[in-house]
């Protein structure tokens, strides 16, 4: 006795057509343009065979505009779970093969169900973006089915990580869920995402754009600040997903993948004392700094392309999962801006919220001055910076590498910000401001009665500067732990961080603070 | 009342154009100032309430295809390319003091120098054309 060979043959056969999506002709289509199906995007993903399928056999169930038996494989769009590197991934893909990739009811429906799964479950999600947008013929059910995902994404947001790849078209409201969730990638070419498109724009306005200058995975990765990571196809998208995932825990409950050996070196690291030129003008790549401090010189950079004036990057430290936030004084001097206050804050509220430790670098002159900045609130922007340090429970090591000035050596999680641990090196500058500007208010007086004033301010400032822009004072003020020769950096932030792995800290209770905005 | 369509860095803005003293013969142009990178809306006027800022702070003209701009405001320190030389991508053209920093001002793409607007001493604004390229 076995199961009829009638039904297996049935079930294999409905398979079969489901699985095709739109069809072999548009599948082959796309592969004729570089593009991978829906299917293949999350086999991409995931480990071999560990795809299991939610959903394959749901229709649509839409009798208006001539949809009454009108089949719609999966409805367009393809959910399940996966492994990568051994731990579950909740994913859903939309099949621009079928209708559009429309978002319809049922669609959405699935989109929900398996976020519901991750969210019980404690696992990411991985959503592949590839749609027409909503299913016009479905009126306010595709409305509210783009409610139900936005809404999961927010009950999900701090739970499990969120990770949306822009493959595709991802237009008007649908680019909110993405939005919403903690990471976007989007790929070269294929991907676009706008609110309004540039014939909405036209036609609003008048204003002559392209969907390269609003839409592009360059404007967004470069200008709008709106993705974190740029892929060149399918394949590279997947990959950047593996990598990203390889850092983050699987939800809020557990410790990032840290890989704790029962011995970690120590040694100075010398190439570190030589990247600090002796002229505290000439910048120091604080990339060729990460590298040296990284396991294997390896890190993933977050928006690398936006505010490049601060870097914000995943890394393993003596293999504990760190989130490294670094002003980079080769550009904008370093200074802390608009853009660059927004990437950080968000970075460092991610790293919070999923257990990750931060480093933090410092070398910043300050926030940058202009109209453009005040007038566009930098104090509101940079505010957020200080209460997403503030507001972080996670360890938090800073080290001082040159310049520290005023509110931005604040803003870079010194000591008084919850520092835990805060190191300086013999080069550091920690002051309220640079020496002339100091000097010019000191010494006002004798400025003016001086013979040579402009010799006289050079006098003074380098006096300012011999006696107060360096580590020593705010070390004997205990702001700063300890000086560290920079060749000690490696190994100083690696016992930190391990002796801050179970670090606890409890606030007083409340709903949420209230993040400048 | 005219309009014209306006071209820069292969995008088109429709401006009206009004002249308010036509006995005068001043044509005052009331077009947005395209910002040198890729705009969301044009500049819209200043409310009433708050001025605008002064032109001083504004940067020179709106960048073209060749130019290189001041990445933020500073004093130049150094050029560090003549005209007619031919560049590469990441080529330090000037260098710029600012914010205690000396901030390296590279070439965005390969081409020839035709033009350097700046020498040591000037102070330049964020936005500023630093030097041409052909």
């Amino acid at each position: 006795m076995a199961i009829s060979k009638d039904l297996l043959d049935d079930l294999r056969r409905r398979r079969e057509t489901a699985m095709l999506g739109g069809g072999r002709d548009k599948i082959d289509d796309r592969h004729a343009r570089g593009l991978l199906s829906a299917r293949e995007r999350l086999e991409a993903l995931f480990a071999a065979d560990t795809f299991q399928e939610f959903g394959l056999h749901a229709r649509h169930q839409t009798r208006h505009f001539g949809m009454e038996g009108k089949d719609l494989p999966g409805d367009a769009v393809v959910t399940g779970i996966g492994f990568v590197d051994g731990r579950p991934v909740a994913a859903f893909s939309q099949d621009f093969t079928v209708a559009g990739g429309s978002l319809g009811r049922v669609h959405a429906g699935k989109i929900c169900d398996v976020m519901d799964y991750a969210m019980r479950g404690g696992m990411p999600i991985v959503g592949f973006n590839d749609s027409g947008g909503a299913r016009i013929q479905e009126g306010v059910d595709s409305l509210s089915g783009y409610g139900q995902v936005f809404y999961r994404n927010v009950l999900a947001s701090g739970v499990v990580p969120q990770v949306a790849v822009i493959s595709g078209s991802c237009a008007g409201g649908a680019a909110y869920s993405p939005a919403l969730m903690d990471f976007i990638i989007m790929t070269r070419g294929s991907g676009n995402m706008f609110i309004c498109g540039p014939e909405v724009i036209r036609a609003a306005t008048g204003q002559v754009t392209t969907m390269d200058e609003i839409g592009s995975a360059m404007a967004h990765a470069s200008v709008s600040g709106n993705i974190h990571f740029v892929a060149e196809d399918d394949m590279h998208a997947g990959a950047i997903v593996r990598d990203l995932l390889s850092y983050l825990p699987s939800n809020n409950m557990a410790d990032p993948p840290h890989d704790l050996s029962a011995h970690i070196t120590l040694a100075d690291d010398p190439g570190l004392d030589a990247l600090v030129p002796e002229d505290p003008r000439i910048p120091v790549d604080v990339k060729r700094v990460i590298e040296r401090i990284a396991d294997g010189g390896r890190y993933l950079e977050v928006q690398a392309l936006f505010a490049p004036n601060i870097v914000c990057c995943f890394t393993r430290i003596a293999g504990i999962v760190t989130g490294i936030v670094a002003n980079q004084p080769a550009v904008k001097a370093g200074t802390l801006d608009i853009d660059a206050s927004d990437k950080a804050a968000r970075f460092i509220r991610f790293c919070n919220v999923f257990n990750i430790p931060i480093v933090t670098l410092v070398d910043v002159p300050g926030f940058l001055p202009g109209v453009n900045q005040e007038r566009h609130g930098i104090i509101r922007h940079g505010a957020k910076m200080l209460f997403a340090y503030g507001a972080a429970t996670v360890p938090k090591i800073t080290v001082i590498l040159r310049k520290a000035y005023g509110g931005a050596y604040l803003a870079m999680c010194s000591r008084d910000m919850g520092a835990d641990l805060v190191y300086a090196w013999p080069s550091a500058e920690i002051a309220v401001m640079g020496a002339e500007g100091a000097v010019n208010i000191l010494y006002r007086r004798d400025l003016k009665d001086a013979e040579d004033p402009v010799a006289k301010r050079q006098e003074l400032a380098a006096e300012y500067r011999r006696e107060f822009a360096n580590p020593y004072v705010s070390a004997g003020k205990l702001f700063v732990h300890d000086v560290i020769e920079p060749s000690r950096t490696r190994a100083a932030i690696a016992l930190g961080l391990r002796s801050l792995l179970s670090k606890r800290e409890t606030r007083p209770a409340k709903k949420h603070g209230n993040i400048p905005l | 009342m005219r309009k014209f369509r306006i071209t820069v860095e292969g995008t088109a803005y429709e401006v009206t154009v009004e002249e308010l003293d036509a006995p005068a013969g001043a044509s005052a142009v009331a077009a947005p100032r395209p910002p040198a990178a890729m705009p969301a809306a044009p500049t819209p006027a200043a409310p009433a309430a708050v001025s605008a800022p002064a032109p001083q702070n504004a940067p020179a003209a709106p960048a073209g295809p060749g130019d290189v701009v001041s990445p933020l405001a500073g004093t130049v320190q150094k050029v560090e390319v003549a005209v007619g030389a031919a560049v590469t991508e990441g080529q330090p053209l000037v260098t710029l003091e600012a914010m205690k920093m000396l901030t390296s001002v590279p070439a965005p793409r390969p081409g020839t120098v035709t033009e350097i607007r700046v020498q040591p001493g000037t102070a330049v604004q964020e936005g500023q054309v630093l030097v041409v390229l052909g």
